[in-house]
Formats: structure tokens, C-alpha cells, sequence
């Protein structure tokens, strides 16, 4: 029961494709692991079949020990998993602050207290976005759409919050927020996994690092025993499609 | 209540309120009849907004809903007294939206909208198969309760009451949640939201309004046949909607006022009144894309432009 997600022996296929070989691990409770790997590796696979946006063929996930087998995505964000998309989906006919106050709360969830209306606050406070809570969400900047992604996500009181790619597209200045934003939710206890490239930004942060490659996990540990896993210097160095500038 | 409800709700009544003062000055039946009818679009229109217009769903069925309500007048108007008649009416609508909506909206996208349009024609084929019941293509006559003044009245009244529903409903939290699912329905997801049973709620509160509306519409005629599920009828609310402003409730009604009342006068080219409203329907995709709706937007800020030229 110590584990808050649990992925087991999960195998996804599109048509002929398998995007995802057998893949397991574990996410202990408050514990932050980053998941990198190449473009295709299925990183982003695993996050739907994860949150009940995809189905896998085989295995399963369990949250808190609860299986999540044929829950809806709006089920599973019930079950207290959030998530957040790697390209912001912002409800453009809302303000920032309709769209944090529009989520649905879980039971489950470590951020908040117990379901109230300072909620909407406190989330927006924390990523910095309190004081833009009656613009319009689509006129936000890059970076303030992605917070507004964790922000919406948060709001939905997760005990298990997935992060698909938020340092992509951010600048310097928005990359330092946002670790912040990371860091304080970090030490508030609540269960993360990150999907990433940016990996000087997060190896600072983690100390547990799962490696897909081909849909396959080839290396889990911390960042400096997965550095040596020859199968991981193999994929992201030499060999087949030259991923040298994401290391 | 919000700033805007209560604007909104105000201009409704002041417009609203003009037409039912209108009788005092004009007695024409014809004219009262046409105003009756468009009323009655109005109400059609706007109940189509909420599924269409903020969930983006197109519905190209909307027909269903009314005229299920015009046939239950049909069918219960002889043996029901007439204020038990509109909600079987509306009661009808909501039975066939569940068993439109339960197998179709799961789908996504454009499946839904295209499988909509193919519900009011199979109603059409099956009120040709069974005749003995519907009458065929004869339809069946309908003593209305009322007509004349009395039914523009109960129309202007209905049409009222729908406005207000749909615009309290679209300015509240369930109605940014419509919004949200149409904007984006997997980050609605992402947010916890259960975005087909909100698809079933705004599907069913259309068909509840529209099957009233559906009630006086067979009134209006005298009349209820297979033709109210013909594709005139569905693609013409379709279209008072994108003329009138979709997602905003008003546009679609105002839509519906001015598309019945052209129709009207150009009368002597009936048969072209489709490609009439399908022309102003271009017309306004290319030039005035949030509809007619819009021009209340645009006409102040011209005149704010025009104030501040004003004084150099």
C-alpha cells in the first residue's frame, strides 16, 4: 500500500504499432519521479493510459492500491489523479479564474483542504497567476498558459499529479517559476511524475528517473545511476536517430 | 445575479414587452400571425443554442424535439385539457432526447452532428408508416385552444420564460461548464468534468423548451404533419442560429425574428426561401462571423470611435 501509482507489465498498441512493450513501475507517496526518453518513446502514451485517456491492451494501474480499469478520464481526475497536457488546452472562452474554479475536487487530494472557496485562491496564488484572474484564458502568455494547465489541474485536488512536458516552450524567467511552483509542491507532500527534456532543470529536483526508449522502460534509478546505464547512453547518444541534443 | 444577466434579462423584457404592447396598433391578424410564428422560431433557435451554440455540437435534429412536442398536440389534444398538453409536449421532446442522446453522444467531433441529422428524417419515414395513427402525409388536424391574440400572447409569454432559463443557465457555473466542453472537451476531462452526461443535460433542457414550443407550433398551424421533420425545418434553425450569433441565446432568437419576418416578405418567392436563408447565412459567415449578434457589439464601439473623432 505504500505505492500512490503503480503501473503493471502495461502494453499499448495502435494498429501495428506498439507504443508501449510491458512496462512497470511503482511511485511511492510523495515521491517525484521524472520519466524522459527520446521523441516516440511513448512517454506520452503512458500519461493517457495512465489517466484513462487511452486503454492498454494488457496491465494495469492502480492508484492507491484502486485499480483505474475502464474509469473515464473525468472518473480517474475524481479518483484524485490530475494531469496536465503538453500543449496548453485552456478554455479560451473563460477567465483564469472561471477556468480554476470550474474543475471538479477529489476527495483524495493533498493540495487543498477540504473542498471550499478559497480554493480557487490559493491555487492561483501559488503558480502566480491570482492577479490575472479575470483575463480571458486565451490571452495569456506561453508560459502562463502552462501554469494555468498545473493551476486547473491542482484545482482539481489531486493526490497524484502528472506533468507532461511543462518546461517546453518556457523562457528562462518562466522555467525558475515554474521549478518553484514544482519545488513548493514538492515539500507539500504531493506525488509527482513529470514527463521531460529538460533534464538539467529536473535533475536538480529528482532523485528518481524512469527511462523510455522504443516504448520500453530501459533504465529506472537516480539520475546518476540511469547517466551510466549503457542502454541509456546508447539511445540518447549514438545509434539509431541521433537524440545527442536532448541529453 | 450578475451584471450581465440582468442586462440581459432586461433587454428581453423591454423587447418582449414592445411586442405584446404591439397589438394596440396594429390589429392585422396576418401580422400577429407572422410575429406568432417567429416567436415560436425564437424559442426553437434558442433552445438549439444551448447544445450547439456553447457545447459546439452542432445539432441538425433540433426538429426532432419540436415536432415530437407539434405531434403530441396532435395526438393528445383531444382527449387532454390544454395546460396538460404542453408538458406531455415537453415530456415527449425529453424522452426521444435521451433516446437520441444515450447512443450518440459518446461520439465526438462531427459524428455527432451528422448523426442528428438523420433522426428527423427516420421520424419522417416512420409518421408515413404508420398512417392510422399519424395520418400520413395528411398529418393531423389540431383544435387549438387558443389562436389569434391569444396565442401570440401565449408565444410571446413562452418565449420570455425560455430566454430567461436559458440565459440564467448560460451565465451561471453550469453554463461555463457547457462553455468549457466546447472549447475543449478532453481539458474539460482533465478538470474532473463528466462531459457526456453534461452533453445529455444540455441536450435534454433544449428538447424540454423546444417541446413546448413544439406544443404551440401545431396550435399555430391548426396542423401537425410528417414536414416538420423535413431538412427545411432542421437546417432552418440551424441557420437562424449562425445568422443570429451562436453561444450567445439572443442572437439565435434575434436570428429567428429576422430570417421569419424576410421570409415573410419575399412570400411571392416561397419556393426559394431556403436558398434565401441559406445566401444570408453566406453573407454573414464571411462578413459578420459571431452573427448578427455581434452588430450590438460593434455598434458601440463605432460610436465610442466616432465620439472620440468627434471633438478634434
Amino acid at each position: 500500500m505504500s505505492a500512490m501509482l503503480a503501473v503493471e507489465r502495461v502494453t499499448k498498441r495502435f494498429r501495428g504499432l506498439t507504443a508501449l512493450t510491458d512496462v512497470s513501475f511503482e511511485v511511492a507517496r510523495g515521491e517525484m519521479a521524472v520519466v524522459i526518453g527520446p521523441n516516440g518513446a511513448g512517454k506520452t502514451t503512458l500519461f493517457n493510459v495512465i489517466t484513462g485517456f487511452a486503454r492498454p491492451e494488457e496491465g494495469r494501474v492502480t492508484l492507491a492500491g484502486e485499480p483505474l480499469a475502464g474509469l473515464a478520464p473525468h472518473a480517474v481526475v475524481r479518483r484524485g489523479l490530475a494531469r496536465t497536457f503538453q500543449i496548453p488546452r485552456p478554455f479560451k472562452s473563460l477567465t483564469v479564474g472561471e477556468t480554476v474554479a470550474l474543475a471538479r475536487p477529489s476527495a483524495a487530494g493533498k493540495v487543498l483542504g477540504a473542498p471550499g472557496t478559497g480554493d480557487a485562491e490559493r491555487v492561483l496564488r501559488l503558480v502566480q497567476l491570482w492577479e490575472r484572474r479575470d483575463e480571458p484564458a486565451g490571452t495569456l502568455s506561453q508560459g502562463d498558459l502552462k501554469l494555468l494547465e498545473v493551476a486547473r489541474a491542482l484545482a482539481t485536488n489531486p493526490a497524484l499529479l502528472l506533468l507532461d512536458e511543462p518546461y517546453a516552450g518556457l523562457g528562462p524567467g518562466e522555467m525558475a517559476r515554474l521549478t518553484r511552483v514544482v519545488m513548493d509542491l514538492h515539500a507539500a507532500g504531493l506525488t509527482l511524475v513529470i514527463i521531460e527534456h529538460k533534464l538539467r532543470e529536473l535533475m536538480k529536483l529528482t532523485r528518481r528517473v524512469i527511462v523510455l526508449h522504443y516504448g520500453e522502460k530501459i533504465a529506472d534509478g537516480t539520475p546518476a545511476v540511469v547517466a551510466r546505464e549503457p542502454r541509456v547512453l546508447e539511445a540518447y547518444m549514438g545509434g539509431r536517430g541521433g537524440m545527442a541534443e536532448h541529453a | 445575479m450578475t451584471r450581465r444577466l440582468a442586462v440581459r434579462l432586461a433587454a428581453v423584457a423591454a423587447a418582449l414587452g414592445a411586442l405584446a404592447l404591439l397589438p394596440l396598433w396594429v390589429s392585422n391578424p396576418y401580422v400577429l400571425s407572422v410575429l406568432t410564428l417567429a416567436a415560436l422560431y425564437a424559442i426553437f433557435a434558442s433552445s438549439w443554442d444551448i447544445l450547439s451554440g456553447y457545447i459546439g455540437q452542432l445539432n441538425f435534429g433540433h426538429a426532432v424535439f419540436f415536432g415530437v412536442g407539434a405531434y403530441t398536440a396532435g395526438f393528445l389534444g383531444p382527449h387532454l385539457p390544454p395546460l396538460l398538453v404542453l408538458p406531455a409536449g415537453s415530456l415527449a421532446a425529453v424522452v426521444f432526447a435521451f433516446l437520441v442522446g444515450l447512443p450518440c453522444l459518446k461520439l465526438r467531433g462531427p459524428y455527432l452532428s451528422l448523426t442528428t441529422l438523420v433522426f428527423p428524417l427516420i421520424l419522417e419515414r416512420l409518421a408515413f408508416t404508420f398512417r392510422d395513427v399519424t395520418g400520413g402525409e395528411y398529418g393531423l388536424r389540431v383544435e387549438p385552444p387558443l389562436s389569434g391574440l391569444g396565442l401570440y400572447f401565449a408565444a410571446l409569454a413562452l418565449l420570455a420564460a425560455t430566454l430567461a432559463v436559458l440565459l440564467a443557465v448560460a451565465e451561471s457555473r453550469l453554463g461555463r461548464t457547457f462553455r468549457a466542453i466546447g472549447d475543449d472537451d478532453l481539458a474539460a476531462m482533465a478538470a474532473g468534468i463528466n462531459t457526456t452526461r453534461y452533453k445529455l443535460g444540455a441536450f435534454v433542457l433544449g428538447a424540454a423548451l423546444a417541446g413546448l414550443g413544439g406544443v404551440l407550433y401545431a396550435y399555430h398551424l391548426r396542423h401537425v404533419g410528417p414536414e416538420v421533420f423535413g431538412l427545411f425545418t432542421s437546417f432552418a434553425i440551424v441557420i437562424m442560429g449562425i445568422v443570429g450569433g451562436m453561444g450567445t441565446i439572443l442572437g439565435p432568437a434575434i436570428g429567428a425574428f429576422f430570417l421569419t419576418l424576410l421570409g415573410e416578405s419575399l412570400r411571392e418567392i416561397e419556393t426559394y426561401r431556403l436558398l434565401v436563408y441559406s445566401g444570408v447565412m453566406i453573407l454573414c459567415v464571411l462578413y459578420l462571423p459571431r452573427g448578427l449578434w455581434s452588430l450590438g457589439e460593434a455598434l458601440p464601439a463605432l460610436a465610442r470611435r466616432l465620439g472620440r473623432a468627434a471633438p478634434r
